[in-house]
């Protein structure tokens, strides 16, 4: 599904991410965990496409394409989703139209026949329940005037609403309560299945207490330093990251030729 | 120079023989003023940021559409133009085609708030003569002094006192055909005390023929009464200069919500004159200009008795080559104490090749008022436009959804549903057909 193999990338000319490796199979979940500043956010947005985070070596294939030659928007419409660390407010672009003419670009992007406008209503008031957001909320502006629990939970309603393939999660679980963080493990654990993977970056151990992941890697000055199932991070939880740092120590960047 | 005669002479070509001869001593007036003033030029303050003659300079004529046009009979012309309005609106409908009133396409039945100059009464006519060209500032403007001198007929809308008008007026002007001569729409509102109305303005080109409209409106708004004016100016091939001026008596309520696009030269000037105290006044505006259109926007509000308030947003949008203008003067009188005045002005440049010039100008002689004004100019916020493309969706399509929700607010504001709707159906259809810069 998706591989990266010897990533490499800088923002602002300052090498973050140093030859990352990840394999993730269909179906699988993987946690992305590492201190501050170890390149996690840096990881989800050269996935996403976002400007500015330059790949200077190492490739990104999704289910075989090359994805760093795809636009974002290909992206999405290839099945990529990445849940934002913060959201933005649009105002003005209200969230029934956001979802809609999203769901129409992805949908016909893969030759899917379009929703009627019937169909496509009843499909948000259902996601919208499972997400525990009033419907009220797809008449407002996309996250405008949302509270911070409420715009994490708006982009799991469009993960749900989006069912992409690969879903990448920055952070999600920051800044919540407990009680959103179960509505957003829950959305996520919704829509786990056989062909769908997902790569949960977060900090702490508290969201895969509820979405158990199949790897849990470890992401220290833009290489992942180690990689195990579910109970490295209950043992990351209890010893925090600097065991890892200490061992890692790099050498001087090379020379590339 | 040569040019210029031209121009001035096209813009101020003689009309037909007056059959209102009453109105002579107003036409005399204006010739009166029009012996000492001129047409502005880059020198005058309030002109000073366009090539005036040059935007006013004829257009081509599109001959193959207008051949097309004569071909037909007048039942398929009143049925095209039929289309271009906004069929579902429950209001007295007021039809102006190149500024000459069609019955066929009006309904106004059982409407006694109405009439044409050329039909008004006894009582009407002096109803008129005493509000024409009384509105504060008139007398220094070039443009609206030829329309005194030479519209040819007009429209008086005349609330009775403590009425409420149900239905609103829905005014249409619509341009077509070839236009040898700019026509002069005038426009006289006078809301007696205590009474209600409002009143829908549109203004369209329903097969993009060029013209030339100069228009004057004046509205009076009495001691407690209410206007809710809402302008939709969609005439992209129409060259129009308009001068609204607006006078408010106490406890009145004056609202206005615009939008416009641009045009080759498109120039709004309103000014609002509050005249009785605890009177209120309400400006929502939103204009769009693309390719290498002008719009031009100047607003006064003219603070003269205390205890007032006036609330004025406009919001620009500016793309390709256009060119656009905002000047939004608050002049606060001496005796206009615990005033309460604010203007916001926000713009946003779709391409690097846009203009916006922003002149926010607060003037104030009071010692105890509340003003405050604003203006920024800025560009699509990336964060948003990244935020919709990793949804899926095109950049040119999150573009317009950004550029649709930037003004979406003053649609909203807009008085019924149907012009809502007819507003955003125009504007949606206007931006996807954009290729925004960069974009192919």
């Amino acid at each position: 599904m998706l591989k990266i193999a010897n990533l490499r990338a800088t923002v602002d000319d300052k090498e973050i991410l140093k030859g990352l490796n990840i394999e993730v199979k269909p179906g699988e979940v993987h946690a992305i965990m590492g201190p501050n500043g170890s390149g996690k956010s840096t990881l989800s947005n050269v996935l996403a496409g976002r400007d500015n985070y330059h790949t200077t070596d190492g490739t990104v294939l999704f289910e075989g394409k090359d994805l760093l030659t795809l636009a974002p928007e290909e992206r999405a419409r290839e099945g990529v989703f990445l849940a934002f660390q913060y959201p933005v407010e649009i105002p003005g672009v209200s969230n029934l139209e956001f979802l809609k003419t999203s769901l129409e670009c992805l949908h016909t992007h893969q030759n899917k026949p379009l929703l009627s406008a019937v169909e496509f209503m009843k499909l948000a008031r259902e996601k919208c329940k499972l997400v525990d957001l009033d419907t009220d909320f797809l008449k407002r502006g996309v996250n405008e005037g949302f509270s911070g629990g409420e715009k994490k939970r708006n982009d799991i309603l469009q993960m749900l609403m989006l069912e992409p393939t690969l879903c990448l999660l920055d952070e999600t679980d920051s800044g919540l309560d407990i009680d959103a963080l179960k509505v957003v493990a829950d959305g996520i654990n919704a829509l786990r299945s056989p062909d769908r993977s997902f790569v949960l970056i977060t900090h702490y151990q508290r969201l895969l207490d509820y979405v158990q992941p199949d790897f849990v890697h470890v992401l220290v000055d833009g290489q992942i330093v180690k990689s195990g199932g579910s109970e490295l991070a209950l043992e990351l939880e209890e010893k925090g990251y600097s065991w890892l740092e200490s061992g890692t120590e790099q050498p001087a960047n090379s020379l590339k030729a | 120079m040569n040019n210029l005669n031209a121009i001035t002479t096209d813009f101020t070509a003689k009309q037909q023989p007056d059959k209102n001869a009453w109105l002579q001593t107003i036409r005399d007036a204006a010739s009166e003023r029009l012996t000492s003033l001129q047409l502005p030029t880059k020198k005058t303050e309030d002109w000073k940021y366009l090539k005036l003659e040059k935007l006013l300079a004829s257009e081509p004529i599109d001959t193959e559409s207008i051949k097309d046009l004569e071909a037909k009979s007048v039942n398929d012309i009143n049925q095209l133009l039929a289309q271009s309005l906004i069929s579902s609106l429950d209001a007295y409908r007021l039809v102006f085609v190149n500024g000459v009133f069609v019955s066929e396409l009006s309904q106004h039945n059982n409407n006694p708030y109405s009439v044409l100059f050329s039909e008004a009464s006894a009582a009407q006519q002096e109803l008129i003569v005493a509000h024409l060209d009384t509105s504060h500032n008139y007398y220094h403007d070039y443009f609206s002094s030829l329309n005194s001198e030479q519209f040819e007929d007009g429209l008086l809308i005349h609330i009775p006192m403590d009425c409420h008008v149900e239905k609103p007026f829905y005014i249409v002007n619509l341009t077509l055909g070839e236009q040898p001569k700019t026509h002069m729409m005038r426009v006289l509102v006078v809301a007696e005390t205590g009474s209600n109305a409002t009143i829908i303005e549109h203004e369209d080109a329903p097969l993009k023929h060029t013209g030339m409209v100069n228009t004057v409106i004046e509205c009076f708004v009495n001691d407690q009464a209410k206007i809710t004016h809402s302008r939709i100016q969609l005439d992209e091939s129409v060259t129009s200069i308009c001068s609204h001026r607006v006078q408010q008596g106490r406890d009145s309520i004056y609202q206005q919500h615009q939008i416009s696009l641009g045009a080759k030269l498109k120039r709004n000037d309103l000014t609002v004159s509050l005249q009785g105290e605890h009177a209120k006044t309400d400006i929502r505006a939103s204009f769009y200009a693309r390719d290498q259109q002008t719009i031009d926007n100047h607003t006064c509000l003219e603070h003269i008795v205390p205890n007032c308030t006036s609330n004025e947003v406009f919001r620009g949008l500016v793309d390709n080559e256009a060119n656009a203008v905002f000047n939004g003067r608050i002049h606060i009188h001496p005796d206009a104490q615990k005033t309460l005045a604010e203007l916001s002005n926000k713009n946003l440049l779709l391409s690097d090749l846009a203009t916006i010039n922003t002149k926010p100008e607060l003037e104030i002689y009071a010692d105890d008022v509340r003003c405050s004004h604003g203006a920024t100019v800025g560009q699509i916020d990336s964060e948003a436009l990244f935020y919709l493309q990793s949804r899926g969706i095109s950049k040119v399509e999150a573009k317009r959804l950004l550029s649709m929700a930037f003004i979406a607010e003053i649609v909203g504001q807009l008085t019924e549903k149907s012009v809502q709707e007819f507003v955003t159906q125009r504007l949606s259809s206007l931006f996807s057909s954009l290729q925004y810069e960069g974009e192919k």
